[in-house]
């Protein structure tokens, strides 16, 4: 048997991960600690858009 | 460390290793009226299934360890985290790695665009992240 020109290989190690329902913060808890964006923030526009006029979404 | 890709699907076929296949990758979620006309902060279950999938990659020998990591909700606007999840990231038998959750609810604020970011390997220095972002609609 003639041996394949090219084999799929993916070796990946895929982790399903559950998380309990009960770690949503409670949106009435007055108490819960406030948590904080960790990402950097992105620019509010293009450096060669002159407007912003384009898209205020986010 | 690097990230992939990340994103929202309506289902995940996957082995423990190997390939795997995405169903119906999603970028907006109708929202019932009942939600809609409801008070504005409220937790939505999400019923139908819904995962978020993200693939990283150890490039370094220094990667292969276990990463703590983290998974934020971000309302509409990015300024508010709706939803905090600590992860741990385990790159010690492989280099690729991929995170599978089912979410089962969403907090909800209003229509907008809602993003989850995952954050790998000290991220407030030099770690990665990734996101994928659902319109609610």
């Amino acid at each position: 048997m003639k041996e394949p020109d090219i084999t799929f290989i993916d070796d990946a190690k895929n982790v399903f991960v559950e998380h309990a329902p009960s770690m949503m913060p409670d949106p009435n808890d007055k108490n819960a600690p406030k948590l904080k964006r960790l990402a950097p923030r992105r620019p509010k526009q293009h450096p060669d858009q002159k407007s912003n006029k384009a898209r205020t979404d986010d | 460390m690097r990230h992939d890709w990340t994103l929202l699907c309506a289902d995940v076929t996957a082995p423990p290793s190997g390939s795997i296949d995405l169903l119906n990758v999603v970028t907006a979620i109708r929202v019932g009226d009942r939600y809609r006309q409801s008070r504005i902060d409220t937790v939505i279950p999400i019923h139908a299934p819904m995962w978020i999938v993200s693939q990283w990659t150890a490039e370094f020998d220094f990667d292969r360890r276990i990463h703590q990591s983290v998974q934020q909700l971000m309302a509409p606007g990015g300024e508010n985290v709706l939803d905090q999840r600590a992860l741990e990231f385990d790159f010690r038998h492989t280099t690729v790695y991929r995170y599978i959750h089912r979410i089962h609810e969403m907090r909800f604020v209003g229509v907008g665009i809602y993003e989850f970011h995952i954050l790998v390997a000290n991220f407030a220095q030099r770690g990665e992240w990734g996101r994928a972002s659902v319109r609610m609609i």
